[in-house]
């Protein structure tokens, strides 16, 4: 049985001289979300040689970065695979639209305008969040095939006679890629939701959460997974 | 009898995917009994050309090929030619033909110069252990895949639609965060959708489609029209 998803800490650095930290410790308390909100007054404490370690998500106001906004873009976008999401705030002064061009062509970074409402901060965090599940768990799915890979061929050739692989994280059925390997539809689709079952067993901790957030009753999820 | 480890045919089964390890015999004829006495009945059959071989690899998940020595050289690189990975033990009765180390380097796992079932035991429970690590691991990196393209999607860069490589088009990856997801409907929808996408790109119609998918002409039909597929047209 799948147990429940640590989640890896989320470290977010908040550039701000206002109250903008504390507003992201309250929406991470609110939500159970786990984060650490890391609260810089300057960007030097991002960018500088004793910088803050890897980050999941960056929130920097206009008005608190001032000339080195560019630098701590460029920060997070230092390692092209791991773009650092990023959430810009304008300062409602006339500086903002040298600001808002900065922005403009990075992807990982989202804009807003002064005093955004606690919604929108919110739903920043959550893409923030998911991106940090997303990466954690692409790792472990990269380490486990990586694993493998190692193991079968030492199987090949003989240097170990057995491996116990690792349960490892849930994964989906991978989709056929020739006529040969179609399975039936029925069968694709009960490994597939075998695997999404798990999963949110996985994210919920309790069958009773789980069976809730996937909409269906608890004995039908105990059904399913027997 | 499995002649799969315990431990991974536990982990198969954690991950739902099928456990039905299966040997195919080339040109080896006389192997035949003894590796059914390992198997069972309906878990080896014989392939007369390197084209069945291929087919048959590529019917299986978990799978291993039991070849004479003269054909595992062709064999291999019919294999290769498919980029199909596949552990082939060679069967050679006598001393003539070519070495053990010969074979190995041809990409033979091992060989065997006595036709039975203590003999082929070993050497199948490895190939078949090898298969299915390699199927473990085809699933691993394809959720890899699937959660690299949920991560470009969040971070407002879609992935790469336009490609003919097949492995671009995947299902939505299993949920993980807070704005995954959850509902169990809703994403077997999605999933469906996208393994209908891939079996329809694989076939030449949908009446062969809906014969690979196990379903009817009809049921496929409706399911296409209630989601705007062109290929209803």
């Amino acid at each position: 049985m799948t147990t429940k998803n640590v989640r890896r800490t989320f470290r977010l650095a908040v550039v701000d001289r206002a109250g903008l930290a504390a507003e992201f410790e309250s929406i991470s308390r609110e939500k159970s979300w786990p984060v650490d909100v890391l609260s810089c007054s300057s960007a030097l404490e991002i960018v500088g040689d004793s910088g803050p370690g890897p980050l999941g998500g960056l929130v920097v106001s206009v008005g608190a970065s001032g000339p080195f906004l560019t630098d701590l873009l460029r920060w997070t976008e230092s390692t092209a695979s791991q773009r650092v999401p990023t959430l810009v705030l304008g300062a409602g002064r006339p500086e903002d639209e040298a600001a808002a061009r900065m922005v403009l062509g990075r992807e990982h970074v989202k804009w807003l305008d002064p005093e955004p409402a606690r919604e929108a901060l919110s739903e920043w965090l959550a893409v923030a969040l998911e991106v940090h599940e997303v990466r954690a768990f692409r790792s472990d799915h990269d380490g486990i095939a990586q694993a493998m890979r190692e193991a079968r061929m030492q199987l090949f050739h003989g240097f170990i006679q057995n491996y116990a692989p690792p349960e490892g994280p849930p994964v989906g059925p991978p989709l056929p890629t020739t006529t040969q390997e179609i399975q039936p539809l029925r069968e694709a689709r009960s490994q597939f939701e075998r695997a999404h079952i798990q999963a949110a067993v996985r994210e919920w901790g309790s069958l009773k959460d789980a069976s809730a957030a996937l909409g269906i009753s608890y004995t039908s999820l105990w059904r399913r997974l027997r | 009898m499995s002649l799969l480890s315990a431990d991974t045919e536990t982990v198969l089964k954690g991950h739902g995917i099928p456990v039905r390890p299966h040997v195919l015999l080339h040109g080896c004829p006389e192997a035949l009994d003894a590796v059914r006495a390992l198997t069972g009945e309906d878990a080896a059959s014989t392939a007369d050309t390197a084209a069945e071989v291929v087919s048959g690899v590529r019917a299986h998940r978990v799978v291993a090929v039991v070849a004479g020595a003269e054909l595992a050289g062709p064999l291999i690189r019919a294999l290769n030619a498919e980029n199909l990975t596949v552990s082939v033990i060679a069967v050679r009765q006598g001393d003539e033909g070519s070495s053990s180390a010969q074979l190995r380097a041809q990409g033979v796992m091992d060989l065997v110069t006595e036709v039975s079932a203590a003999a082929l035991e070993p050497l199948l429970r490895r190939g078949l252990d090898f298969a299915a690590l390699l199927t473990l691991e085809l699933a691993h990196r394809c959720e890899s895949r699937r959660l690299m393209n949920r991560e470009l999607e969040l971070l407002g860069q879609p992935p790469e639609s336009m490609s003919d490589d097949l492995s671009v088009f995947q299902p939505p990856p299993l949920p993980v965060g807070p704005l995954s997801v959850y509902n169990l409907d809703e994403a077997s929808e999605a999933f469906e959708t996208a393994y209908i996408d891939r079996v329809q790109q694989l076939c030449a119609s949908a009446r062969e489609a809906a014969v690979h998918l196990g379903v009817s002409s009809a049921t496929l039909s409706r399911r296409l029209r209630r989601e705007g597929s062109p290929s209803d047209n």
